[in-house]
């Protein structure tokens, strides 16, 4: 036997071990045909082979009637290439052959034919070893030609049959569309190949019993044959184990499941004795490959479905779905199907396995393998079937181990097939559900392709291919919307880091937006880790801001505008567009109401418009409907206006730990025009330890188109990135994916001015929300006026337009203001452009008089107090000094006391004085409040509108605030009333406070002029003329009245008479205007009443038969002469009077003060000095005549006092009271005093 | 002797990881990842088998020439992981089942902490020197 191996020497065996494994072998490929199919010429396109070879493919399985007449399943198995290494393997494994060869070309001439010809056989001579048929397969020729004896086709014949040495089968079709007999001729080429194989077989099994079979062997073990002993038992066993599990191999081809599997367990039976580990290991995975086709007769390969052509690079190619395997279809779980088949093929088949001693026995085969350091490929098929098996059993933990091992095996791979290899890992470890696994090693093989130490030339390519599909396992997901709901779960550091890989792997591609996209993503993704609580954080803040540098300047590589939407990729992988919502994080969103001024209001109240009738009902229709879509979206209680400028507010925060520059920030809407305008803006990252602060942006914009406006976003560029950021996705907590507001139709916009009197210009921006103000100030008393101009800034004209004051305090105010618009409405409609104006008037309305004395009650009461005259300056008014001396009881202290008393009857004097200290109080408040500035706004409010919103009712408002600043100027402090020389006249002494800080030229009469100092007081007397009696007489012949009410008519009738004649006229010496301040509103004292008004009774006085008047001065007497003097009284009412007292008295003036009234021994009165008149008829006269006798010289007074006393019915009820009400009388005097100079006598 | 020591939380998310040689850190980030597919694979295949006691000790999840991974799962579903350089085969059985259980008590303590809501990375200061020092003494002993 030695020559046998020499020639086993000579044979050429350049690789002895097979280094290709197929790792989408099954069980199944051991009973099928290989035949490989080959692309010839450059022709025939490749998308037309590919579509050729996947009809092809279907062919898979062939019905073959054998000579015994039973029909035998044959499947073939086709490949496109196919290593002549593992043809080579084709003893040991007799599935590893190719038998058929089917070569494809297109061609149109005769040269073609002989030079694809050519190529295909030198493609069969190199298989020629296990080839059993081969066909050669052309289109674009006419198959019937050949037929039909034409001369051509019988060229091609013989053009062939010269090139190729002995002829094959060659098939001839017109297109690829039209070749209808392929299927029939495949079937023809298969049962040809069949015929082959099992005559051979029959050989094989003739050859069993001989004594001499060829010594079968792997490759590798050619050289191991040096110094065998050939002739040793155990070589004998050998031979035949190898023998027969070779028959097993042709039997399980031929279609004969339980011949092959008895020759396997022959085999076995033989092998294992003999120490033939490997071909041991062989039978045992022909029996359990057989066994499988019995068990899982479905566990096929997949036949090639249609996919992109362009799908690049072999290892795809044997991809598959991880899915598409078909775990977990059936209901039936696999052990008791598979075991319920395994039970029935028992019987049939007696050396079947079952289920679990297949694994068992692959395990076993694994095992032998592995002590061969050449089998690693056969070992790693086998595994890849076991574990086929294993999925399929779903032992997914058995699975797992056997893949395990599958890594460890050693192979002499190139760095390509090495590739190939970990995809196939990460492809079973995926059909495993080792999603984990098989992300780790779809990387690892991604990192294979680039890696810097391989022969092969990078390819960036495949390895971002691999790496994105990678990213499933590490729940990274390239959109940003599924990332943020499960990041959680993620490894964060790993997620970074294939992230990082894919954004270099990118950059390398040379596909910067791709890069940039990716990066952006880890940005992101590095954002969301940040904000989870009590995470480390993968990168330094250090790196991160690395990271976004490196970011910007991606972004400023690229030189086209990077498009923010989804990128799609060469082989249609769509990368979703990642956008940056959380650089800045928006913390707040909030849409911006038009200013006050600007907002569009509705003409009309809207309940107006619907004022159908009112229906209440407890069942709320449709609001289940209703419900959701509230939520979705939030809706505005305001409008826009098209042409006006809008406002949204965002808050954001930098999560970063560096400086964010934003530029180009816009708002994204829909369904309306709007023209956004943007904005830019430099956010800095927030200070060490410190709580970050919301900076806030204005996005604003025009909206152009009236309707229901939806704001859904933002935009802007950050890190150099267009992002378009949708409110969805930068705040899921809002539960609504925009904003809607109302775009209400275009108004007309008003710009005021108010040309205040101090000609300060105020100018109402246009986006001030608040109605505008302007502030005038003016002393009481005087007057100004405002001057409003209006412009239409705006293009659209005005329509219509309306003013109204709206007054704070109506009384006030409306004395304050007034205004005029009747002849702007004329103007109507004042177009772009126009300028119209309004003028309001204005007056310093105040009261003059001082409101301490004006309260009729504390006047009454506190008159001897701070506020009364006579207390201040020594002549009070006769009444007070007539009530003094007369009547203790009148005085108004003592009033208070009886006031106090009356409210505090049990306290003592303690109540005294607290109520007069309670007293001063109110005083002095009241003199405060009067000194200090007083304030009246009034607001005009404009109501305006125009072009098409004013036709939809709409309608814009602004309003001007007015305020005006009254200063006090001229108060009246204090006021008496005196008589003066002439009984038609009294004068009216007013104290007049100048409150203003200037010097003030007061008139006060036709010719009389008073400088008052600022702040100073000064009294002034003001001649009046009494009021005339007519005014009067109807209070008097009034009959219901009370006395109190009557004194009240009267007071008040006085003062309005007071108020008509006096005019003060004032003018400061910084305003060169006169004022006037009017005495309206003075309180007069029924003290004074007298005075002011023309007595009813009518006095005259006669001095020794002489009528006194007003124009002489003094009388003259002498001593011990007796005046006569004579008082005539005179009703000039229509009513009585009574009872009327008449006093004349006698006294001293002393010049200093006082009054020296007892002068009993200095006169005599002869006759009665007074009188008392019961009744005086009306129109009636009265004299009463007495006589005075002086009896020292000197100047003497005479007075002439007639008093009504006022009779009332509670009168006694009154009497028992301490003081008597005489001072409810009037007193009315003889004006003026009568000056009588007695002089001795001659 | 053992390199590695990794928390894992009832959603696959780490907890915690800490080894000898932080520059191997991602390295081992890998590998716990990915026996994180044998734990889950083994907690189905031991629920499946319907016994209500479970044995907490998954056993070897993994080895390859430098590192053997063993893992540990609590009844809350918390994952632990071990890491054992594969040159140094001194550790047996019983001595990984000792370190788990030590580590498994450290683990209860720690959630028994109201401050650490489970769930959350792990960031206690005690337990981190608690493993420390298991890795530390882990390593010494072999």
């Amino acid at each position: 036997m030695r020559s046998a191996v020499s020639a086993i020497l000579s044979s050429p065996a350049p690789e002895s071990n097979m280094s290709h494994p197929d790792y989408r072998q099954t069980a199944h490929d051991h009973a099928s045909l290989l035949i490989m199919v080959r692309h010839l010429g450059s022709k025939l396109n490749t998308r037309n082979f590919s579509r050729l070879y996947e009809r092809i493919s279907r062919q898979n399985s062939f019905r073959i009637k054998d000579s015994s007449g039973s029909v035998r399943t044959i499947s073939a198995r086709y490949v496109r290439s196919y290593p002549i290494e593992n043809n080579e393997w084709g003893d040991f494994q007799t599935h590893r052959r190719v038998l058929g060869l089917i070569c494809v070309g297109e061609c149109s001439n005769t040269q073609e034919v002989s030079e694809l010809s050519k190529i295909h056989e030198s493609l069969r001579s190199k298989f020629s070893g296990t080839l059993y048929d081969s066909c050669c397969l052309f289109l674009g020729l006419q198959h019937d030609d050949s037929f039909n004896e034409t001369s051509t086709s019988t060229n091609y014949v013989n053009i062939i049959s010269k090139v190729v040495s002995h002829p094959s089968r060659t098939l001839y079709y017109p297109s690829l569309d039209k070749c209808v007999t392929l299927e029939a001729d495949l079937q023809d080429f298969v049962s040809s190949l069949f015929w082959v194989l099992e005559s051979k077989r029959l050989v094989s099994i003739s050859n069993i019993d001989k004594e001499k079979q060829p010594f079968l062997c792997a490759p590798f073990e050619r050289k191991d044959l040096i110094g065998m002993d050939l002739e040793s038992r155990t070589h004998r066993k050998r031979c035949v184990g190898r023998w027969r599990k070779q028959v097993g191999d042709l039997s399980l081809q031929a279609g004969l499941l339980s011949e092959a599997l008895e020759q396997y367990q022959a085999a076995a039976d033989v092998l294992r004795p003999a120490n033939d580990w490997l071909w041991l290991a062989g039978s045992f995975e022909g029996l359990c490959a057989a066994s499988i086709i019995l068990l899982y007769p479905h566990l096929r390969r997949p036949v090639p479905i249609q996919r992109n052509g362009s799908l690049t690079g072999e290892g795809f190619n044997s991809r598959i779905r991880s899915n598409s395997s078909g775990v977990g279809v059936r209901s039936l779980p696999p052990d008791i199907d598979s075991n319920h088949h395994f039970l029935k093929n028992r019987l049939k088949f007696k050396h079947s396995l079952g289920p679990d001693e297949v694994i068992e026995k692959y395990h076993e085969a694994v095992v032998h393998y592995s002590k061969y350091r050449n089998a690693g490929v056969i070992e790693t098929e086998a595994s890849i079937k076991a574990v086929h098996v294993l999925i399929e059993q779903r032992k997914y933990l058995s699975a797992a181990e056997f893949l395990q091992n599958v890594v460890f095996i050693n192979l002499h791979l190139s760095d390509e097939e090495k590739i190939q290899r970990f995809t196939a890992l990460s492809e079973l470890y995926s059909q495993l559900g080792f999603k984990r696994k098989s992300s780790f090693f779809r990387r690892v093989s991604a990192m294979r392709c680039v890696a810097p130490m391989t022969t092969i030339q990078p390819n960036w390519t495949l390895c971002y291919q691999l790496l994105l599909e990678s990213i499933d396992g590490y729940k990274l997901s390239l959109d940003p919307a599924l990332l943020s709901h499960e990041h959680a779960c993620g490894w964060h550091a790993l997620q970074v880091q294939i992230l990082q890989e894919l954004t270099g792997t990118a950059r390398r591609l040379g596909n910067v937006p791709l890069a940039i996209r990716h990066a952006s993503l880890l940005v992101h993704l590095l954002l969301i880790q940040q904000q989870q609580v009590g995470s480390i954080p993968i990168l330094s803040s250090q790196e991160q801001a690395e990271m976004a540098k490196q970011l910007d300047q991606l972004a400023q590589r690229s030189e086209m505008p990077l498009h923010p939407g989804p990128l799609a990729l060469e082989n249609g992988t769509i990368i979703p567009p990642v956008s940056l919502t959380l650089l800045p994080k928006i913390v707040h969103f909030k849409l911006q109401p038009p200013g006050a001024v600007l907002a569009a209001q509705r003409l009309m109240p809207e309940d107006e418009i619907n004022n159908g009738p009112f229906l209440f009902t407890p069942i709320q229709f449709g609001s289940f409907r209703k419900q959701p879509t509230r939520k979705t979206q939030v809706e505005m209680d305001f409008q826009w206006v098209v042409g006006d400028h809008c406002e949204v507010l965002i808050q954001v925060i930098n999560p970063s730990s560096y400086e964010l520059r934003i530029t180009n920030m816009q708002l994204l809407t829909e369904d309306v025009e709007f023209e956004s305008e943007s904005t830019s803006c430099i956010i800095l990252p927030p200070a060490v330890d410190q709580k970050t602060t919301p900076t806030v942006i204005t996005l604003s914009g025009i909206p152009r188109k009236p309707g229901l406006l939806k704001i859904v976003g933002y935009s802007m560029t950050v890190l150099g990135l267009r992002n378009h950021c949708k409110l969805k996705s930068a705040m899921p907590l809002m539960g609504s994916a925009f904003f809607s507001i109302h775009v209400v139709p275009a108004l007309p916009r008003l710009s005021v001015e108010i040309a205040s009197p101090n000609h300060t210009l105020m100018t109402i921006s246009e986006s001030q929300s608040v109605a505008t103000t302007s502030s005038v100030q003016l002393y009481a008393g005087q007057s100004t006026e405002c001057n409003l101009t209006l412009v239409n800034t705006s293009s659209v004209s005005v329509e219509s337009f309306d003013l109204e004051l709206v007054h704070g305090n109506k009384l006030c105010s409306s004395q304050v203001f007034s205004v005029s618009v009747d002849n702007l409405k004329a103007q109507l409609p004042w177009q772009s452009g126009t300028a119209v104006s309004v003028t309001v008037y204005v007056q310093g309305a105040s009261d003059f008089i001082l409101p301490a004395i004006t309260d009729y009650l504390s006047n009454l009461h506190s008159g001897d107090d701070s506020n009364s005259l006579p207390s201040l300056s020594g002549p009070p008014s006769i009444f007070s000094r007539l009530s003094n001396h007369t009547t203790v009881t009148c005085s108004p202290r003592n009033k208070a006391k009886r006031a106090e008393s009356l409210v505090s009857v049990r306290s003592g004097t303690s109540s005294v004085r607290s109520g007069g200290s309670s007293n001063l109080r109110i005083i002095e408040c009241h003199g405060n409040n009067h000194v200090v500035p007083r304030t009246v706004a009034v607001l005009l409010k404009l109501q305006y509108s125009g072009g098409p919103g004013y036709t939809a009712g709409f309608c814009r408002s602004n309003g001007v605030g007015l305020t005006v600043e009254i200063l006090p100027s001229v108060i009246i402090t204090k006021w008496d009333v005196l008589p003066a020389e002439t009984p038609s006249h009294c004068y009216l002494v007013l104290d007049i406070l100048n409150a203003t800080q200037h010097e003030m030229e007061l008139q006060y009469s036709s010719c009389k002029h008073i400088a008052i100092e600022a702040l100073d007081t000064c009294r002034i007397p003001v001649p009046v003329e009494r009021c005339p009696l007519v005014k009067l007489t109807h209070v008097y012949t009034e009959k219901d009245l009370s006395p109190e009410q009557q004194l009240e008519k009267i007071a008040k009738i006085c003062s309005e008479h007071i108020s008509s004649l006096v005019e003060l006229k004032w003018s400061l010496s910084g305003v060169n205007q006169t004022c006037k301040a009017s005495l309206s509103g003075l309180r007069i004292a029924p003290s004074m009443l007298d005075l002011l008004h023309i007595p009813p009774i009518q006095l005259e006085v006669e001095l020794n038969n002489e009528i006194w008047s007003a124009e002489r001065t003094e009388f003259i007497c002498v001593v011990g002469d007796v005046l006569n003097v004579t008082v005539g009284l005179f009703n000039a009412l229509s009513k009585f009077l009574g009872p009327l007292n008449l006093q004349i008295s006698v006294y001293q003036d002393l010049q200093n003060g006082t009054f020296h009234r007892r002068l009993d021994t200095r006169l005599l009165t002869i006759g009665s000095d007074h009188a008392v008149l019961e009744k005086m008829e009306p129109n009636s006269n009265y004299k009463h005549c007495c006589g005075i006798i002086f009896f020292t010289p000197g100047t003497y007074k005479l007075d002439v006092v007639c008093s009504l006393k006022i009779s009332t019915q509670n009168r006694e009820s009154k009497s028992n009271l301490p003081y008597d009400s005489t001072n409810e009388q009037h007193v009315w005097k003889f004006v003026p005093s009568i000056e009588i100079i007695v002089s001795e006598p001659l | 002797m053992a390199v590695c020591i990794g928390f894992i939380g009832k959603e696959n998310s780490p907890l915690f990881l800490r080894c000898i040689n932080p520059s191997q850190e991602l390295q081992f980030h890998y590998i716990m990842h990915t026996c994180i597919d044998f734990v889950e694979e083994k907690i189905i295949q031991s629920n499946k088998s319907g016994s209500d006691v479970r044995e907490l000790y998954l056993g070897l999840l993994y080895s390859s020439e430098e590192v053997k991974a063993y893992g540990f799962v609590t009844n809350t579903k918390v994952k632990i992981v071990i890491i054992i350089d594969s040159t140094n085969s001194l550790l047996r059985d019983n001595e990984i089942r000792a370190i788990f259980r030590k580590l498994h008590n450290a683990y209860t303590e720690l959630v028994c902490n109201p401050f650490y809501t489970p769930g959350d990375p792990i960031t206690a200061k005690s337990f981190s020197i608690l493993v420390d020092e298991l890795l530390a003494s882990s390593s010494s002993s072999s």
